[in-house]
């Protein structure tokens, strides 16, 4: 038995669902869920067929006789066969961001604007038991590495719960990574097992890749402790309104608790006023058609909707979280395919203008002061990792994956 | 108007189903949770809207089995009375083991549950896919006699079979102590299948030794069906609670076909017993060291499976384990004649001092 045991220190809240809708701990399901979509993510970059588990083309298929995996079900299981390894995971110190049920955030010019749950926040320790003799634990491990340098776990990501780090992380190599996943997709053991490796490629091409992903990280100061009341949307739960236009004392006083305990824990949550820029106001032009016309389709797509044919956001993120001192930093991260896209949508412009725009250099100002108020300043893009991308600001065109996944796990 | 219980009570609308929740209206007589749940399958006859809503209800106001399960606890209710019942009838009680042959031992231990423990029932028809397993007669959840040999069985394969891979002597004599202790492995047939399959590929060289072993032992000229040394008994738990899983789609990211299931909940509590009774050893000499010696090879495995491994269904994910210290006064190793000893324990650490203690006095 393999044993190990990692410390994950929750940045910003994180949210696993139960059947209340609401999170009240952290659900190893949610987690073993988050991280095998990340490890789906990582094996389709590395060209091996991922099956959909939601879809009715899931494991296992049945090839003559034998029944066949695509490498994720090898390691996450699948009707049929075993997961490698047991995953447990223990609170330390977890406790609710705030008080009470919801907070409607609700930056300028929206009339419903996001509602957002209190998540959980502290430390959690996460025990890898593999089952397997042949399993190791880096095939958890690095996938959750990369998450939680680069994205988040749990769900609601997109609102930008889920954040986490490793507290004692331990050097991680791809080699070995790629070394352990060809020992469980050995063809001795899957001998052994009597099963075979799916190897079917239809529809990979339309679901998450790494080579189609895009990380970035954008850093600012603060210049002082109340800065986070003056965020586009938090600055209007602070001051609520009812419907003849008065504020409502009672609401304005709960807003201010609630929004106070979540800054107080180490985030706040700005993906509202940058999300609302960026859908609906002069964030519009880096992603609209060339003749300017604003294309309802490419918007939901981009950015996901609740209506008709539903989806979620492409485009994820986080809550700022306190680095160190006056210093802040939020991620911005997605999955944005290259192949049915909506017409009109251009990835690559959209990319080079998204980025440029975080970078002070676009043809498009991001208002910070008006987004995140007058209180902060010195904004930057830290980082900007996208696969064989001449953006990317640490491996520029790096067409090697391993050496792209090498450079993401070095954070 | 029908003589038929499920004919008569049917669901046919949504009323019907806050009727049933509520113990109201034409359901004000049927108070027994467990006939309240099983009226919703009823539902079946209906339409997949109805379906849905007597499983769960409505996104803000749970009803069905939600409601009875889990939002308004009426199940958890009942079981306070059904649990003393269980008492008073003396089916979860304390055994006797004074008549037991010598070096028996008996092994109890209160168990609080650290993550919920899963065990789907056999029922056939159920207004969810993934009923908790529940005795028939009372409803009470719980972890059948046989499910805590197989965990127990596998723990001990893990922790003490598999290591010994490279030493194929070693490895028939354990693979032989355990045939003691649990019997006759499943699949132990002219072509050996499952369990003893697996046993026999991971370390070849010892398949041969083991058999003869078994065979020398018993006099046989094949592997005889035997029942082992170990008694199990059932845990009856004390609350029961629902929980979801939905998965999400990998396009959209929305929740797909949400999977309603029964669980015992974390902090339920229930007793753990088990017997162990050497009657291969009767007549040997040195009785009491293979005694003490399965004790300490038992216990090691318990604490991995209570606190490690797990003992539930879906246990990869975390399910079935306990929290590691319990109430002393409620756990009891009780060894009789020779050995004699009533030794209470407050965690698996101090159990296993305590063994470690009598391996000592009596070697």
């Amino acid at each position: 038995m393999n044993e190990s045991l990692l410390l994950l220190k929750l940045i910003t809240p994180i949210w696993t669902g139960d059947i209340d809708l609401k999170s009240d701990f952290i659900r190893s399901t949610g987690i073993i869920g988050s991280l095998r979509l990340w490890t789906e993510v990582i094996l389709r970059g590395m060209d091996y067929y991922i099956c959909d588990p939601t879809s009715d083309n899931r494991c296992p298929e049945k090839i003559n006789n034998d029944l066949a995996y695509c490498p994720a079900c090898l390691i996450f299981g699948a009707t049929g066969i075993r997961r490698l390894f047991r995953m447990e995971i223990n609170g330390i110190d977890i406790k609710k961001v705030f008080e009470g049920e919801v907070i409607n955030i609700r930056p300028s010019g929206r009339n419903r604007g996001w509602y957002l749950g209190n998540g959980l926040i502290g430390n959690a320790a996460l025990r890898v038991t593999t089952l397997d003799r042949e399993g190791d634990d880096i095939l958890l491990i690095l996938p959750l590495s990369i998450a939680a340098k680069w994205g988040a776990i749990g769900a609601k990501t997109q609102h930008g719960y889920g954040v986490v780090s490793l507290v004692n992380e331990q050097q991680l190599n791809i080699e070995t990574f790629i070394n352990s996943l060809e020992k469980i997709l050995g063809e001795e053991r899957l001998k052994r097992l009597n099963i075979e490796k799916k190897r079917r490629s239809t529809d990979n091409n339309t679901l998450p890749n790494l080579r189609e992903m895009f990380f970035a990280k954008v850093q600012f100061s603060v210049n002082e402790a109340n800065w986070w009341e003056e965020i586009d949307g938090i600055k209007q739960a602070l001051e609520p309104k009812n419907k003849k236009g008065e504020i409502d004392q009672k609401l304005k006083e709960k807003n201010y608790q609630i929004l106070k305990a979540w800054y107080n824990s180490g985030s706040v949550p700005i993906a509202p006023a940058i999300k609302n820029w960026l859908r609906y106001g002069d964030g519009r032009t880096l992603w609209q058609t060339q003749n300017n016309i604003i294309n309802h389709h490419i918007e939901n797509w981009l950015f996901g909707t609740a209506r008709d044919k539903k989806s979620v956001s492409k485009i994820n993120i986080s809550c700022a979280y306190l680095k160190n001192d006056n210093q802040w930093e939020f991620r911005i991260w997605g999955w944005i395919p290259s192949q049915e896209n909506p017409s009109g949508f251009n990835k690559q412009s959209f990319l080079e203008n998204l980025k440029n725009s975080l970078n002070g250099k676009g043809s498009i100002n991001i208002p910070w002061t008006n987004l995140l108020g007058n209180h902060i300043g010195e904004h930057k893009l830290l980082d900007w990792h996208e696969y064989n991308s001449p953006k990317d600001t640490k491996t520029p065109n790096e067409s090697n994956l391993k050496k792209f996944l090498q450079s993401l796990l070095e954070g | 108007m029908s003589y038929d219980f499920f004919v008569d009570f049917r669901i046919e609308k949504k009323e019907d189903v806050d009727e049933l929740t509520s113990c109201s209206g034409k359901y004000t007589e049927v108070k027994e949770p467990m006939a309240r749940i099983l009226l919703l399958n009823t539902a079946f006859a209906t339409n997949e809207e109805l379906m849905v809503y007597a499983k769960v209800g409505e996104r803000n106001t749970p009803a069905g089995l939600k409601a009875i399960i889990h939002s308004n606890g009426n199940y958890n209710d009942s079981m306070v009375c059904k649990l003393s019942m269980l008492d008073f009838l003396k089916i979860n009680y304390s055994i006797d083991i004074s008549n037991l042959p010598k070096g028996s031992w008996l092994l109890e231990f209160q168990l609080t549950l650290k993550h919920p423990f899963i065990s789907r029932d056999d029922i056939p028809f159920y207004i969810i896919e993934n009923p908790m397993r529940k005795d028939k007669v009372f409803g009470i959840p719980v972890t059948s006699a046989m499910a805590w040999k197989g965990n127990l069985r596998w723990t001990m394969m893990k922790v003490h079979l598999e290591p010994e891979v490279n030493n194929p002597e070693d490895f028939a004599n354990v693979r032989y102590q355990h045939t003691l202790l649990f019997g006759t492995e499943k699949g132990m047939e002219e072509m050996a299948k499952g369990w003893t399959k697996y046993l026999d590929e991971i370390c070849p060289r010892a398949k041969a030794i083991y058999r003869n072993k078994v065979m020398e032992r018993f006099r046989s000229h094949e592997i005889p069906s035997l029942t082992g040394m170990l008694y199990f008994y059932p845990t009856f738990w004390d609350r029961i609670d629902m929980e979801v899983i939905n998965p999400h789609d990998r396009k959209t990211k929305t929740g797909k076909n949400p999977i309603y299931y029964e669980v015992v909940p974390r902090g339920a509590k229930g007793i753990f017993k088990l017997l162990y009774i050497p009657f291969y050893y009767i007549n040997e000499r040195d009785i009491k060291s293979k005694v003490l010696d399965d004790l300490a090879n038992v216990a090691t495995a318990l604490k991995k499976m209570m606190l490690n491994y797990g003992f539930s269904a879906k246990k990869s994910s975390g399910y079935g384990v306990i929290e590691e210290n319990w109430d002393k006064t409620a756990s009891n190793l009780l060894i009789i004649n020779e050995i004699q000893k009533n030794i209470k324990f407050i965690n698996f650490e101090e159990l296993e001092i305590a063994i470690k203690d009598l391996q000592e006095e009596n070697k």
